[in-house]
């Protein structure tokens, strides 16, 4: 039987803590694999350098992606994924603090599914990742992925 | 056989000799004795009226002229004549004659040759003087007139505040431009080159290190006899001028007159406002990625403060006591003030930052849309809005509904004691211009503290009254004076306040 594992890309532990929280607060069960840098993410996501070999029957229903990330960017990320093959169709929702309309058409443009500004009020964030949960593992069809 | 003199009618022949004679008695009233026709033709006298009369009764000095020196000057001649029995000539003389009443009266400008020769008798006395003249007028007004007329075309060519300079290009073998010589010089020459004595000196003696390109330049005009005109530097002049140059003369002569104006000043101008362009370019570039790091990495502190607390409350909330749990809703509160703050603030610094649109604006459609979104942020709440309709304008779209947004928020915002309140937006005339307004019936203010409406961070109520930032009045005008326009609002306490704007 596949996983279906949420994979969040955010290199701030109290972001990290506090989605984490979110999540399990809204009942999403979901392995959740936390990558702390661009340069991990792709790792894990082609299954290459330091994540090489990972458990391809997960699959990912979900990547969470913050935009400021050490040594490879948000943006960056994106574009890797969207550029290969096996990566192109994952479900990839931009989760930044950042309000710059230049980040949001940015996302947009290399193709990110959907673009969240992360609140400042915990309440606004715990209703944000309810919503996403709800709507990213439960309602969206998640696309065919090559184990 | 010898030709009978005694034959000829010499009056007849005297009469109508082409030659202007007068012939005069030797005394001193000169007593006109005859006259050659061509004579009184000349001066608009007749024979009868003049013959047996003194020379100066028929023809006095024009009384008009208060320099005239006719008379004297004719009488020293004659007189002279007189004297040393011998021919007296005159230099060329004013002397104006009179016009018959008949054609107006009045004196005539006229320029006289004379010459004033004795006629001798068997004796060696003086019979006779003869007084011959050429009417030389007209050769006196044409060199009167072209005198003028240089002197015009010189007060000209010394008064333009344009050097005006003509050279002789010097070439050598290979007919190559190597040199050239200044010929004339106007006075503003000295002032545009700095150049003192040019006249007579070559070019390579005084700037030694002078550009090529004037050589190769004023070669080329003298050569082809194209004008040209462009503007150059000369470098160790320390100046750049704008340059029309000709060939002037004979293709021959190798002489092209030039035409320049020292713009130094005006070049200097352009360089300066281009550093300062770039300068304010790289400003704008570094305040941009200033504000987009303010954007993103104020707020994820402010995040984390406030998901901590709110764990906190939830998690230990049995630990915590009430001023405790307060105490944590007060960190989260005030975490929350701080990225409103934050937010307002990067938008105030936009509203300058950005390049403003002139396009056709539908602030009613604008209004009816922030008033739905407000309406659904507290569906509870009754409020009546009357939006003028087909209100439209030109500016920029984006900062007109961050505008509406601000106004429209703060009259929501104040009007929520009210248990029917009611927001209105539409278009007046004030001061024979229109002004939009927005206008509640909530709080309102005190009118003395009007002029602290528009201050950043000034606010008028208290937070636990109405929550605020005191930057939303600021934004607004902001964007009002960028759409060159002004703000101004009304108000009463507890009545209610209209804003009003102009475009």
């Amino acid at each position: 039987m596949q996983k279906k594992i949420i994979v969040l890309v955010e290199d701030n532990p109290n972001d990290e803590a506090l989605t984490l929280r979110a999540l399990k607060k809204n009942n999403i069960a979901n392995e959740i694999v936390v990558t702390r840098d661009g340069a991990e993410a792709i790792d894990f996501l082609f299954g290459q350098g330091t994540h090489a070999g990972r458990d391809h029957n997960q699959i990912i229903s979900v990547v969470l992606l913050d935009l400021k990330l050490p040594k490879v960017d948000g943006l960056e990320v994106l574009k890797k994924l969207r550029e290969n093959r096996k990566t192109k169709l994952l479900p990839v929702v931009v989760m930044t603090s950042s309000k710059e309309e230049q980040d949001l058409i940015q996302s947009y443009s290399l193709g990110a599914n959907s673009y969240i500004r992360k609140p400042v009020d915990f309440t606004q964030f715990m209703e944000a990742v309810r919503q996403l949960g709800l709507y990213w593992l439960v309602l969206n069809e998640v696309p065919p992925q090559e184990g | 056989m010898t030709i009978r003199a005694a034959n000829l009618d010499f009056k007849l022949l005297f009469e109508s000799a082409p030659g202007l004679f007068l012939v005069l008695r030797p005394d001193p009233d000169f007593m006109i004795l005859g006259a050659s026709d061509a004579y009184l033709r000349a001066t608009l006298t007749e024979r009868e009226k003049i013959v047996g009369r003194g020379l100066f009764e028929v023809f006095p000095d024009n009384p008009d002229d208060p320099h005239a020196t006719g008379t004297s000057n004719l009488r020293s001649s004659l007189e002279r004549v007189l004297a040393t029995k011998a021919s007296d000539t005159m230099a060329v003389q004013k002397y104006d004659i009179r016009r018959p009443e008949s054609e107006g009266g009045g004196f005539e400008e006229r320029f006289w040759s004379p010459v004033n020769s004795p006629v001798l008798g068997a004796n060696g006395q003086i019979l006779y003087i003869i007084h011959r003249v050429e009417d030389v007028t007209e050769w006196k007004q044409a060199e009167e007139a072209l005198r003028k007329s240089e002197e015009k075309y010189r007060t000209l060519f010394d008064s333009i505040d344009v050097g005006v300079c003509t050279i002789e290009v010097l070439f050598d073998r290979n007919d190559k431009p190597v040199d050239y010589r200044f010929l004339e010089v106007n006075p503003s020459f000295e002032k545009q080159t700095g150049i003192q004595n040019a006249r007579g000196r070559r070019m390579r003696e005084i700037a030694p290190l002078h550009e090529e390109h004037w050589f190769e330049i004023y070669g080329k005009i003298a050569l082809t006899g194209e004008p040209a005109r462009f503007e150059n530097q000369a470098a160790q002049l320390h100046r750049w001028y704008d340059v029309y140059a000709f060939r002037l003369g004979e293709p021959q002569e190798r002489q092209v007159a030039i035409h320049f104006k020292d713009i130094t000043e005006r070049k200097q101008a352009e360089e300066n406002l281009k550093n300062y362009a770039t300068r304010l370019e790289a400003v704008n570039k570094e305040l941009e990625a200033f504000s987009y790091s303010v954007s993103h990495d104020l707020r994820a502190p402010l995040r984390h403060v406030d998901g901590f607390s709110q764990i906190l409350l939830e998690d230990y909330a049995d630990k915590l006591d009430e001023p405790g749990r307060r105490y944590l809703q007060q960190v989260r509160e005030a975490s929350q003030q701080m990225a409103q703050l934050i937010d307002d603030l990067l938008n105030l610094s936009r509203v300058t930052r950005t390049e403003i649109r002139r396009e056709p604006v539908d602030l009613s459609q604008i209004a009816e849309q922030i008033a739905e979104g407000l309406k659904k942020t507290q569906s509870g709440r009754i409020v009546e809005f009357m939006i003028e309709k087909g209100l439209t304008t030109e500016g920029d779209p984006r900062l007109l509904r961050v505008l509406l947004d601000n106004l429209f928020g703060n009259a929501w915002k104040y009007t929520g004691k009210r248990p029917q309140a009611r927001i209105e937006f539409g278009r007046t005339m004030r001061d024979g211009k229109a002004a939009y307004f927005v206008r509640d019936n909530g709080a309102g203010f005190d009118m003395a503290y009007a002029h602290k409406l528009f201050g950043v961070f000034q606010r008028l109520h208290t937070l636990s009254e109405f929550p605020g930032t005191g930057i939303g009045l600021v934004t607004v005008q902001r964007i009002v004076h960028r759409h060159e326009g002004q703000v101004w609002a009304e108000g009463a306490v507890d009545q209610g306040a209209i804003f009003y704007f102009t475009l």
